[in-house]
């Protein structure tokens, strides 16, 4: 099931393709979605997790959270997304939300502390959209994270270091 | 005493089997004998016979023994590298749920991140008591006849795993096989278990098994063997659990779960998980649940072997194979408090009746004219226009004394 994709991603890791990747990876944020476009200039950072969130964070600590192209094909048709409460405080690594699809409850999970300040809610009626645009107008939740400096961790991923890891960590 | 109720177990997976044409002169007078003793017996001596009676088959294994280990050797094993066989002797589908997920969240993952690595694959097998089971994320009143289940004394579990509703039984086989996310696959294990099953019996079941996309088996393509759902998470590890259906009473099991056509007027609308409905039969062929079981653990051994991390404990007897242990232990019995915490979770009412998404239900025509209306979160009623129902009633005291209050009910009579 994650062994399926990933096809996309079979020209990497030569540098001076990365320009070229930015624009083409199916990976890449969806930039007129509001991830993307909630701050004028577009997020601060935007880092990728080997368990396939994504974290694009804005100036103001706004960070938004949704799962990837690759990690939303493999899963296949999603038939319901668990939202986290509005206010739940997240401790590092903790599973605030899953997405089921085709009988499977898969848990996703936030990196660094921070508080929910919203959720998705356009998912509850319409789960699909998981599937639809997952780096964008799928996203999940909405979480002000306490401090920018966690962002920096060797567990927090560029895209391209992300697509390498999807390249060497998946069967063909 | 003790030869007297192994005596008993075995009489009793025999009554509870329905192919009593096979009885022996031998059993015959285990029962002739059994009914002397029970005569000689104290009344709290036959009481705590039916009791054992009652809590179902045992399984009896005759190729292997599986090591029984303590509570703490159990953890040592699940939290250290190696592929090994679990099986579960309670049968409180509670218990066995808290422990799968203990081994799920605890199983190391490879060492090396690459594809290719070994991967700490185990298998982990239990029965349940009778008992209705819901996925994750389901309205559970849309799925389950829930006064019946009560009025039955059935159980009603809430999954941590998706998928739907099903019915467990003592005939049904539960499996579950811990992996790890990368390289995951929805058919990996029916695949191969179908593929032992086949080769246990070819004559009955060649080409007539299959293993859908969906991880579930299916004979003939018609009907359904067995169930499948899915958790992926907990760091990159996965599991795939399912049913495997044996030797169940699968006429008592129809009326549990509520029919396709639901109930005249009561809709439900909320964003939970549906139900596929499918035909389900047993095994065909004249197999005993013990013996699947061990065909299962035998072909897990034999398929998963290999690993040159496996633990191999000093006094194992199993010889089968050295190289994927088998163990035992009571899920219910366990002294490790995570999967204290987490059966008792699965137990409780926030849980069962609260967990899932937010629900309405609407009653309309032939129950009820005005229509009517009743919306619930996390198990509670929000919202409703039916006068003299208090908001913040939980829906489950609702539905006990909706028809003889309001005269409207969720359930089939």
């Amino acid at each position: 099931m994650f062994s399926s994709i990933a096809k996309s991603s079979t020209i990497l890791s030569r540098s001076s393709f990365r320009l070229f990747l930015r624009a083409q990876s199916t990976n890449a944020l969806t930039k007129t979605q509001l991830p993307f476009a909630y701050s004028p200039t577009g997020p601060a950072s935007i880092k990728y997790t080997t368990q396939h969130e994504w974290l694009a964070t804005h100036s103001d600590k706004t960070t938004f959270l949704g799962i990837t192209k690759y990690a939303a094909d493999a899963l296949g048709d999603a038939t319901y997304i668990e939202l986290p409460e509005i206010d739940t405080e997240v401790e590092a690594g903790d599973s605030i939300s899953s997405v089921e699809s085709v009988k499977s409850a898969s848990e996703i999970y936030f990196p660094i502390k921070g508080t929910v300040v919203e959720v998705n809610e356009n998912l509850i009626e319409n789960p699909q959209l998981i599937n639809i645009d997952p780096m964008g107008s799928g996203w999940i939740a909405k979480i002000k994270i306490d401090d920018e400096k966690d962002l920096v961790s060797k567990d927090l991923l560029e895209l391209e270091q992300y697509e390498n890891y999807l390249k060497n960590h998946t069967e063909e | 005493m003790n030869v007297f109720f192994r005596i008993g177990d075995k009489f009793s997976d025999k009554l509870y089997c329905p192919r009593l044409i096979h009885f022996t002169y031998i059993h015959t007078y285990i029962y002739i004998y059994i009914n002397i003793v029970l005569q000689a017996l104290t009344l709290q001596t036959v009481s705590s016979l039916i009791k054992k009676e009652k809590s179902g088959p045992s399984i009896m294994l005759k190729n292997y023994i599986a090591k029984q280990v303590t509570s703490d050797e159990l953890r040592t094993l699940i939290t250290c590298s190696g592929r090994f066989v679990l099986h579960s002797v309670s049968k409180d589908p509670y218990d066995n749920l808290a422990l799968e997920d203990y081994l799920f969240r605890h199983t190391p993952l490879p060492e090396s991140t690459s594809a290719t690595s070994v991967k700490n694959n185990r298998l982990f097998l239990y029965i349940n008591n009778p008992c209705c089971v819901i996925g994750r994320n389901q309205l559970l009143w849309r799925e389950v006849n829930v006064s019946r289940a009560i009025a039955q004394g059935i159980p009603l579990v809430r999954r941590l795993s998706g998928g739907g509703a099903v019915v467990h039984d003592w005939g049904n086989i539960n499996y579950a096989h811990v992996t790890t996310r990368d390289g995951f696959t929805r058919t990996e294990f029916t695949t191969k278990l179908v593929r032992w099953l086949v080769e246990r019996d070819p004559t009955t079941l060649y080409s007539r098994l299959q293993a859908t996309d969906r991880g579930d088996i299916t004979l003939d393509g018609t009907h359904k063997l067995g169930g499948s759902a899915f958790k992926i998470g907990a760091r990159g590890r996965a599991y795939h659990h399912g049913t495997l259906l044996v030797d169940s009473q699968l006429d008592q099991i129809k009326g549990l779960l509520q029919s396709s056509q639901g109930i005249p007027g009561v809709t439900w609308t909320g964003s939970g998980v549906d139900s596929v409905r499918a035909h389900v039969t047993n095994l065909p062929g004249s197999h005993s649940v013990t013996s699947i079981w061990e065909t299962i653990t035998m072909g897990f051994q034999r398929d998963f072997a290999g690993s040159a991390n496996n633990h191999v404990p000093p006094n194992s007897s199993s010889h089968i194979s050295q190289h994927v242990p088998v163990y035992s232990c009571n899920a219910s019995k366990l002294q490790i408090a995570e999967v204290q915490e987490t059966a008792q979770k699965l137990r409780s009412a926030d849980w069962v009746h609260g967990g899932g998404p937010p629900f309405s239900v609407h009653f309309g025509p032939p129950q009820t004219m005005p229509e009517r209306n009743v919306a619930v979160r996390h198990g509670i009623i929000c919202a409703t226009d039916i006068v003299g129902l208090a908001l913040g009633t939980p829906f489950a005291e609702f539905c006990r004394t909706s028809r003889a209050v309001h005269g409207l009910g969720v359930d089939s009579l």
